[in-house]
């Protein structure tokens, strides 16, 4: 599995993800590089698994080191090298993960691919909770709720999960701005395609960027506030700053990322898990 | 002459305090005291949550419904006391006030009124009758968080949900409210519940020796003691949790804080009341209502 070259997308939910998936899929030009889990179903029956063995809790600050002592087991190795099949399959190269979980399980799969290459997607948490919203939540319900510090809890744990220096990784991941990408398409995709170039060494010259581009449609700027974030009563300074600090980075700014600048405050986790539970008696499943 | 040297007859004393932090324990004592509680009918019946009833004038309880309504905004935002205030000055909110009081003073004797939501209308109650004498109830908010738990949620959730931050949250909004309350009334006593049930007869005489200055009562004092006395069952003392507030990581320093500060004013230590020592974390107001709203969404679907 160590042979190929896997590449993860992740980010919080509605942060751009989706629309970087679809242009690194362009850029590897072939449809058999993006891959899927051998079977999208299993892989979240074996995620709820992993969440259960890992004591049960989604929202839990123990959960990354147990998830990280579950990736040293045997067992729970195997399966998810069975499930990750796809990814070694065929050929060598550069394989495109489109990775379903905001980086909560990361820790269980960073030992099993300590050469991924990371693109993290990031997008302003106030923009990004509203259309979160207004996709999960029945309509009268998404009206009345509002839920700024809640999405911004579970972006920040993303957050720190994603970029903090963790033994194994190799090399930084890009940070890639939705509202970057969108106000600076040309610039912005370039940027990705010197990283994915330098990243894997294969090279598909500068037709790709054009190519690229059609992917980009301004007008799915949808929930747009930019700055609404910062103005904010309801988040805290470390998330305001954690979100400059990332707005720098996208704007391709070499800045370290330490993790103590940003702290999740402990009451955190017990709105994250009561929204969450409540949540999931709403709409049937969870968020 | 002063009021304290010939107190009115029917001036009325209120509990205040968040649920399940001993102000239905408060009430019987005062009532046991001898202030007039309301018909029977009207305040509740016992059960297994308060097994010496809830002694909340249902009347009133519908009033403050009707007034939280007329604000358009939750008790936690940090609008609703100014809102809650303008509600005193609409006539049909103001004369319905004045109906429920009127119908209190006629026993012609102290009278007693008890629900936790009161401690937030203060504002709207200060524009409507002279001050209360008021006692306000103070308990480990992480105890109450488990007792509110046990009253408000099925097993299935109870076991999901955790309360800690999101009661220390509420907590916090009852109990700044009291106390702000109090820099305009020093009319009040602040008893902690466990110092009641720890030392039942040193409280409770505490308790009775304040009721008897305010109201002017100069007979009888022992056999009210005595009756007070009664009415603490330390079997009461239910849903203690192992670990202490003051290590709960859920819970801020702030509030952790004020906990303290109410322990001293509960042992008659009076430091001054400096609020801007307890702000509320950025996320307080939207978990409050969140956690309102849904629960309520999830019912009315039920």
């Amino acid at each position: 599995m160590r042979e190929i070259r896997p590449l993860f997308v992740v980010g919080v939910e509605c942060s751009g993800a989706g629309l970087i998936t679809r242009l690194i899929g362009r850029w590897l030009g072939e449809a058999s590089a993006v891959v899927q889990p051998s079977d999208p179903a299993d892989y979240r029956a074996f995620s709820r698994e992993l969440i259960a063995a890992a004591g049960g809790e989604r929202w839990s600050p123990e959960l990354p080191g147990r998830l990280a002592e579950l990736a040293g087991d045997s067992d729970w190795r195997e399966r998810a090298e069975r499930l990750a099949a796809p990814f070694a399959a065929d050929r060598p190269g550069a394989r495109l993960w489109p990775f379903p979980e905001s980086g909560v399980l990361l820790p269980f799969w960073q030992p099993l691919f300590p050469g991924a290459v990371r693109v993290v997607a990031t997008r302003n948490p106030l923009d990004a909770s509203r259309s979160f919203l207004a996709r999960r939540f029945p309509e009268k319900l998404a009206r009345m709720l509002q839920f700024p510090a809640y999405f911004a809890f579970r972006w920040q744990l993303a957050m720190l999960e994603l970029l903090s220096p963790r033994v194994g990784w190799t090399g930084e991941p890009l940070v890639v701005g939705f509202e970057h990408l969108l106000r600076s398409p040309v610039e912005q995709v370039r940027r990705l395609v010197r990283f994915l170039e330098a990243s894997t060494g294969e090279s598909r010259g500068d037709d790709a960027v054009w190519t690229l581009l059609e992917e980009i449609d301004p007008t799915r700027w949808h929930h747009r506030n930019e700055h609404g974030f910062f103005e904010l009563g309801a988040v805290t300074s470390e998330q305001k700053e954690l979100c400059r600090h990332l707005q720098r980075r996208a704007a391709d700014t070499a800045e370290p990322f330490d993790p103590d600048r940003f702290p999740m405050p402990a009451y955190a986790w017990e709105y994250l898990r009561n929204f969450d539970t409540f949540a999931e008696q709403v709409i049937g499943e969870a968020v | 002459m002063s009021r304290e040297n010939n107190p009115p007859p029917c001036r009325p004393a209120w509990v205040l305090g968040i649920d399940r932090s001993g102000t239905s324990l408060v009430s019987d004592l005062i009532h046991r005291w001898g202030a007039y509680a309301g018909e029977a009918e009207a305040l509740g019946d016992a059960d297994d949550f308060n097994p010496q009833g809830y002694f909340e004038y249902s009347p009133m309880q519908k009033l403050l419904h009707e007034v939280a309504v007329s604000t358009d905004v939750t008790e936690w935002d940090p609008r609703f006391p100014s809102l809650v205030q303008k509600q005193a000055f609409n006539p049909e909110h103001r004369e319905k006030a004045l109906a429920l009081v009127a119908e209190m003073e006629r026993e012609g004797r102290p009278w007693l009124w008890k629900e936790p939501y009161i401690s937030l209308h203060m504002p709207f109650w200060e524009r409507i009758v002279p001050p209360p004498v008021c006692v306000m109830t103070v308990r480990n908010p992480h105890d109450s968080a488990r007792s509110f738990a046990r009253m408000g949620f099925g097993p299935s959730m109870r076991d999901r949900l955790r309360l800690t931050s999101y009661f220390s949250l509420r907590w916090q909004v009852f109990m700044l409210s009291i106390l702000d309350y109090f820099e305009r009334n020093d009319e009040h006593l602040v008893v902690c519940y466990e110092f009641l049930l720890r030392d039942p007869e040193g409280q409770v005489r505490r308790l009775a020796r304040f009721l008897d200055r305010c109201f002017g009562r100069l007979e009888g004092g022992e056999e009210r003691v005595a009756r007070m006395v009664e009415a603490i069952d330390p079997k009461l003392w239910r849903n203690k949790e192992p670990s202490s507030f003051f290590d709960v990581p859920e819970a801020t320093p702030e509030q952790k804080n004020l906990l303290g500060y109410l322990h001293r004013r509960a042992a008659d230590l009076r430091d001054p009341f400096e609020p801007e020592r307890y702000p509320f974390p950025p996320h307080f107001q939207e978990y409050l209502e969140n956690f309102d709203l849904l629960v309520g969404y999830l019912h009315d679907r039920t």
